[in-house]
């Protein structure tokens, strides 16, 4: 078993929108970006993994095990932070690790206790008074304390700050160093991902439309920019172009620009190059 | 070890550490057996994905540059540097052409090219 998760033919039909044969794979000891702009369908993926959303059709694995027919074992074996928290705020951390610790076999007050410390959260103090750095660090030492084998993450430095950001990202190398664990990653924060994510996946309308290792996209897309009339009309050979009168932006695939813009000097995409002109396309 | 990475360059990120490594067996700063940084190291403080790192060490080995002992690490194999050598050279006949062909379209004409050539100092 070396995938933490496998989705296969995942379809999920609302009355206005629908979730159409999704399928990835996520590696042990590897960490997935998952990008897409807002309503492509990020949060009912991971929804749907999480059986909080009830699936048309298709199967999800966690750890090689149907995430309905064994949903207590799957559920043990995911660490969710969702990007809004879900505390009571008039209560404690203490309170509400004495509460989740109960649903858990494999806790570990050990583990949780070790990033309380290491992040200085206060225990007693009342969450409503909580900066929203630190409900997300919270919710991150609940997530890592019951010894998840997969961490879901739904948008989840989006309220940090630079510093606390970097951080998270050590953690998150931390966290699947020993090549047994991953990371599942939801963000809009895709210089977060350039640092850290090995695969991409970009969802779009419901479909996925790419699916890649980051040494992969380095390799197969290249970035160009130029002057328009370099151009010379052959605007559909790229995957998303954007010009003005002067100049243009484009991303196409490396042999595409062997072929046809051979003398144009180019960049290695990033993450958001491809997920921002594969969504533009060429307009 | 020596390894600088152009954030801003066309190649792929991978393909820019295996060129740094050889260098650095080029030049002597890497020798036989030495070892190398995990992959997770190196891609940690270079902040890069490690499927970035372990595709440049993949690539190095297949060409065989380096070799790894599972459960010890990666290290640095014997090298026919003359390989390397030669490829360095062309890469820098390559970079000279379009210098050259820059100058030329500059409006410096062959003569006072080769004036320049026949002026330098150092080398062989």
């Amino acid at each position: 078993m070396d995938n933490i998760l496998e989705i296969t033919n995942l379809n999920k039909d609302f009355t206005d929108f629908k979730l159409d044969n999704i399928n990835l794979t996520l590696e042990k000891g590897s960490i997935m970006g998952f990008i897409g702009e807002n309503g492509a369908g990020k949060t009912t993926t991971i929804r749907l993994i999480l059986n909080a959303l009830e699936k048309s059709s298709g199967q999800i694995k966690v750890m090689g095990r149907d995430n309905v027919v064994e949903e207590l074992y799957v559920k043990s074996q995911i660490g969710y932070v969702p990007d809004e928290d879900y505390f009571i705020s008039n209560s404690t951390l203490l309170m509400h690790s004495k509460t989740l610790r109960l649903f858990y076999d494999n806790w570990s007050e050990d583990i949780f206790k070790s990033y309380i410390s290491r992040w200085k959260i206060p225990l007693n103090k009342k969450i409503s008074e909580f900066s929203k750095g630190m409900k997300t660090k919270a919710m991150f030492a609940l997530a890592f304390a019951h010894n998840p084998k997969v961490l879901i993450l739904d948008e989840p430095t989006a309220g940090l700050d630079p510093m606390a950001r970097i951080e998270l990202l050590d953690i998150l190398r931390e966290f699947v160093s020993d090549g047994e664990k991953s990371v599942f990653f939801s963000t809009h924060i895709t210089s977060d991902l350039d640092k850290i994510a090995d695969y991409i996946t970009l969802i779009h309308e419901g479909r996925i439309i790419e699916s890649i290792s980051a040494d992969k996209l380095e390799e197969k897309y290249i970035f160009l920019s130029g002057s328009v009339e370099d151009l010379k009309g052959l605007d559909n050979k790229f995957i998303g172009l954007r010009k003005g009168e002067i100049v243009f932006e484009g991303l196409i695939l490396r042999e595409t620009a062997n072929e046809f813009f051979k003398a144009m000097k180019g960049i290695k995409p990033n993450i958001e190059n491809l997920l921002t002109y594969s969504i533009w396309g060429v307009k | 070890m020596n390894i600088r990475i152009d954030y801003t360059s066309d190649l792929p990120m991978y393909e820019q550490i295996e060129t740094c490594i050889k260098e650095n067996i080029l030049s002597g700063e890497l020798k036989f057996n030495d070892i190398l940084p995990s992959v997770r190291q190196l891609a940690k403080e270079l902040n890069v994905s490690t499927i970035t790192t372990k595709r440049a060490y993949i690539d190095l080995e297949h060409d065989g540059f380096i070799y790894t002992v599972s459960g010890r690490g990666t290290f640095v194999k014997t090298v026919d540097v003359s390989k390397l050598l030669s490829d360095r050279k062309n890469k820098l006949i390559e970079e000279y052409k379009d210098k050259t062909l820059k100058l030329m379209d500059a409006g410096v004409n062959k003569e006072a090219i080769f004036n320049i050539i026949q002026n330098l100092e150092g080398g062989n």
